[in-house]
């Protein structure tokens, strides 16, 4: 019975040590075949366009600062070390980084910027003079895999000593010797934590804490913790010690910022106190050191006071430990926690990166987005988005009524390139959620009328800007039955008016009787060409806006226009560069003529007109004296859509107003977008519209009331461009000069 | 006598020009104004020009990507300039891209301030 007995359990023995040996074999395998090829998922880093400063570049001291300090620059007294800058009056000194563009290594060095009147007079290097300054631009995002985690990975060649060693002196003094666990290490933290009367040090060595966060979830099983023993040894096994510790650097979880989780001390020297790791001050790797046991409890952010006490501690331990002096100690603990100030610069922008993200995904797998590393460089102009924010504020407080309820989108981007530069999809700008300026479908209202225009325009053998257009009522049967009466917005008419003013004015009725004669089709067409890309109803009503577009789609049509008749894809990104730096992608400056000049150019005189006599004029207020600026202003039926595109020489701005239930604003497209786009551009637009008159453009001098030629002096005359050989024939019956009487009597009397 | 029929023509003249003359007046140039047709050449930083530079330099080693992303730098410090966009075209027709090549001398066109940098970007239109 005995020896049955024995057999038996020996049987049982056998069989459970069968499986353990298995389960080992098992957990080996996991390890020999994962940790060497251990790949971390690493998000995209979005940046925004670095700042060229050179001779002449227009930038305030106030502009250079808060540039500076949003890429995480520091102003000190005196510079010593590189992320650093110091404003004396009109100068600027500061001791930049090194930088990896797409297409240069740029290294750290001491520069000086001169101001005078806001513009940049003197640049130098090093104390020698220079004609360029490139800055590191910011980071304003990333993509970021589903579990949220971000890290910036590094060499452990790179990190401090006193870092890793401090580390070690904390989390795992026996680090060097053990093979995966530690018993002594256990009964030194405990004593340590005895000494220091509370958990100075855990009982994990560091090749546990690595495979807990590794391989296993953060339950506190028992079998959890036996797996994480075994896992252990046998990565002790497997890996040099220097590996584990670099893996141990790049994984440790440090912290929260929304949905972004902080991991490895490279992002963390980054995320607190903005400073590369290469170059972190024993205070502050001694904080980072100390929230390893507890980055939620020893937050300094949210703890400062917890976080200074842990980081002391820690300090004191590495002064017991010979890895600092006592001195080194005494100063660091004097040191305040000197965290970066704009802790929460990242994903400020929410409503540019969903621009970003989707302009991505055309290319890229969500999933590469997320773990590549690529780095993505983009246009984003920091302070034009804060410009277009402000303005976005400061306009919604004058025209809503104290209405929280009003919404604003614009989209703003460079007229010589197509690069959206800014852009806000609501008015709680630094909020995700519905983006306006990519996602609303409204009306477009008379933001359309130019393109009725320009397809006239195009027929020059019928149409030119002196051509007589009817305003007057209209009855149009519609193909359901019904008939269609549609009305100027005062509800008047004039009887005849040139096709110039019924645009500058942004009639109804003509812009709808010279859409049905020139083809509902055609004008869809022409919208097309000009870069509307969503759904267009070939409607009567089509030189009205209807139909649904975003702000986004406006842009594109009217960047065609600012930009002279030639189509560019509305670009975010400039270059994409994998996670060794080297390019993968260049966005390149395209065109694609759409509009031929001569009637582009003509459509701009309309534009121009907008803002000087017609409903944009009451905006010049807001503008620059010297600025010209084309706009066209625009408002749906019941004033449910307020909208203005317009453009200087350099920017082109779209802004919608409106609320997101459909109800009337009782706002015109000039009273409420243009309040914000006026501001904007008032403030930020650096040229004026300027472009070259074709060869092929002659002026004349015409009749304002009834389009005929007459003559410089004339009452009612205006000089206004034609494409050369459609100049009205007919004459008035005025054939003046600048001085039609003294030149008479000077050829009389032979004078 | 001479004299007083000098005097009597003129009032007689003013009288018949005031008559038959339509109301004349002088009037303001055009509103909204007109784009001039020389333009004046503003000045242009140093920078610039050491960009361009350095793009051809890229170019005449058949670098083009590195040429255009130098030119591109350039023409966003001055974008009004027809240089850069004759500079581009240039790379672009280098490349073998006609088309792209003729799209940007086109659009320099809107900024050439000579006759003689017209006449360069034309030859890319033509």
């Amino acid at each position: 019975m005995l020896t049955r007995s024995l057999i038996l359990g020996s049987k049982a023995l056998l069989a459970a040590l069968v499986l353990v040996l298995v389960w080992v074999a098992y957990l080996d395998a996991v390890i020999s075949s994962t940790f060497d090829r251990k790949r971390y998922a690493l998000p995209a880093t979005v940046y925004a366009r670095s700042l060229e400063l050179f001779e002449g570049a227009q930038v305030s001291s106030a502009q250079l600062v808060a540039e500076l300090e949003g890429i995480g620059y520091r102003r000190v007294d005196q510079l010593f070390r590189p992320g650093q800058f110091r404003l004396a009056g009109t100068q600027l000194e500061l001791f930049t980084r090194d930088f990896k563009f797409p297409d240069q290594l740029v290294e750290g060095a001491r520069h000086t910027i001169k101001l005078r009147q806001n513009r940049v007079v003197e640049l130098t290097r090093d104390a020698d003079a220079i004609d360029l300054l490139r800055l590191e631009p910011m980071v304003i995002g990333g993509v970021y895999p589903k579990h949220g985690e971000d890290r910036i990975l590094v060499q452990l060649s790179e990190v401090p000593r006193t870092l890793t060693e401090g580390l070690l002196a904390i989390e795992d003094q026996q680090f060097q010797t053990h093979k995966g666990f530690s018993l002594t290490g256990i009964v030194r933290a405990f004593s340590t934590n005895l000494q220091s009367g509370r958990v100075v040090a855990g009982g994990s060595t560091i090749t546990q804490q690595l495979v807990k966060n590794y391989y296993l979830t953060p339950d506190r099983t028992l079998i959890r913790k036996v797996r994480e023993l075994f896992m252990s040894v046998l990565l002790e096994w497997h890996a040099e010690k220097d590996e584990i510790l670099e893996g141990y650097l790049n994984e440790i979880y440090l912290g929260q910022e929304g949905p972004r989780a902080i991991h490895g001390f490279a992002l963390g020297a980054l995320h607190y106190f903005d400073t590369p790791i290469t170059q972190l001050g024993l205070h502050q790797q001694a904080l980072l050191v100390g929230m390893v046991k507890g980055p939620s409890l020893y937050n300094p952010r949210r703890n400062p006071d917890r976080a200074r006490e842990r980081r002391n501690l820690v300090l004191g331990v590495w002064a017991e430990q010979g890895v600092i002096s006592q001195e080194q100690a005494a100063i660091a603990r004097l040191m305040p926690l000197d965290l970066q100030r704009q802790h929460a610069t990242k994903q400020r922008f929410p409503a540019y990166l969903e621009l970003v993200r989707r302009q991505l995904r055309l290319e890229y797998r969500d999933e590469d987005l997320s773990t590549l590393g690529l780095r993505i460089f983009t246009a984003f102009d920091p302070s034009l988005q804060e410009a277009l924010q402000e303005s976005t504020r400061r306009g919604l407080a004058s025209v809503g009524g104290g209405d929280d309820a009003l919404e604003s989108a614009s989209v703003v981007t460079r007229v010589d390139s197509g690069e959206v530069v800014a852009l806000t999809g609501g008015r709680r700008v630094s909020q995700a959620g519905f983006n306006r300026a990519l996602d609303a479908r409204r009306p477009a209202g008379s933001l359309f009328k130019p393109a009725v225009y320009l397809l006239a325009l195009e027929q020059s053998e019928r149409f030119s800007l002196a051509s007589v257009l009817d305003d007057a009522p209209l009855s149009y049967t519609l193909p359901n039955g019904d008939v269609w009466a549609p009305e100027n917005f005062d509800k008047t008419y004039r009887g005849e008016v040139l096709l110039y003013q019924a645009l500058i004015q942004s009639l109804n009725l003509p812009a709808v009787k010279l859409g049905l004669e020139l083809g509902a089709d055609r004008v869809k067409q022409t919208l097309q060409r000009l870069g509307i890309s969503s759904y267009i109803p070939e409607v009567a009503a089509l030189p009205l806006g209807v139909g649904e577009y975003a702000p986004i789609d406006l842009a594109a049509m009217y960047q065609t226009i600012a930009a002279g008749g030639f189509r560019t894809p509305l670009r975010t990104i400039r270059a994409i560069v994998d996670s060794q730096g080297q390019p993968l992608r260049r966005y390149p400056l395209s065109y694609e003529r759409t509009v031929e000049r001569t009637s582009m150019h003509l459509l701009h005189y309309a534009l121009l007109g907008v803002m000087v006599e017609g409903t944009g004029a009451r905006l010049q207020s807001l503008l620059p004296d010297d600025l010209v600026t084309a706009a066209k202003s625009g408002t749906s039926d019941d004033g449910r859509d307020s909208w203005f595109a317009g453009f200087s020489g350099d920017l082109l701005t779209v802004t919608w107003v409106g609320f997101d239930d459909n109800r009337s604003t009782n706002l015109t497209g000039t009273l409420g977008a243009g309040q914000i786009w006026a501001r904007f551009m008032g403030s930020q637009a650096q040229r004026s519209v300027a472009y070259r008159m074709p060869e092929s453009i002659s002026l004349a001098w015409i009749d304002e009331r009834s389009g005929l030629r007459t003559g410089k002096g004339c009452e009612h005359a205006r000089r206004i461009p034609f494409k050369a050989g459609s100049e009205p024939a007919a004459r008035t019956d005025c054939r003046s000069s600048s001085r039609p009487v003294r030149d008479w009597l000077d050829k009389l009397l032979g004078g | 006598m001479v004299q007083w029929r000098r005097y009597v023509m003129i009032l007689a003249a003013s009288v018949i020009a005031g008559c038959a003359a339509p109301m004349v007046r002088e009037v303001e140039e055009t509103t909204p104004k007109l784009p001039p047709s020389v333009m004046v050449e503003p000045a242009l930083s140093p920078a610039y020009f050491r960009l361009l530079d350095e793009g051809e330099a890229l170019l005449e080693s058949e670098d083009i990507t590195g040429a255009i992303a130098l030119f591109e730098r350039a023409q966003r410090i001055h974008a009004d300039d027809a240089r850069v966009y004759l500079a581009i075209a240039r790379a672009y027709a280098v490349a073998g891209d006609e088309r792209s090549a003729m799209a940007m001398a086109e659009r320099g066109l809107l900024y050439c301030k000579s006759a003689e940098k017209c006449r360069e970007l034309d030859q890319f239109v033509r």
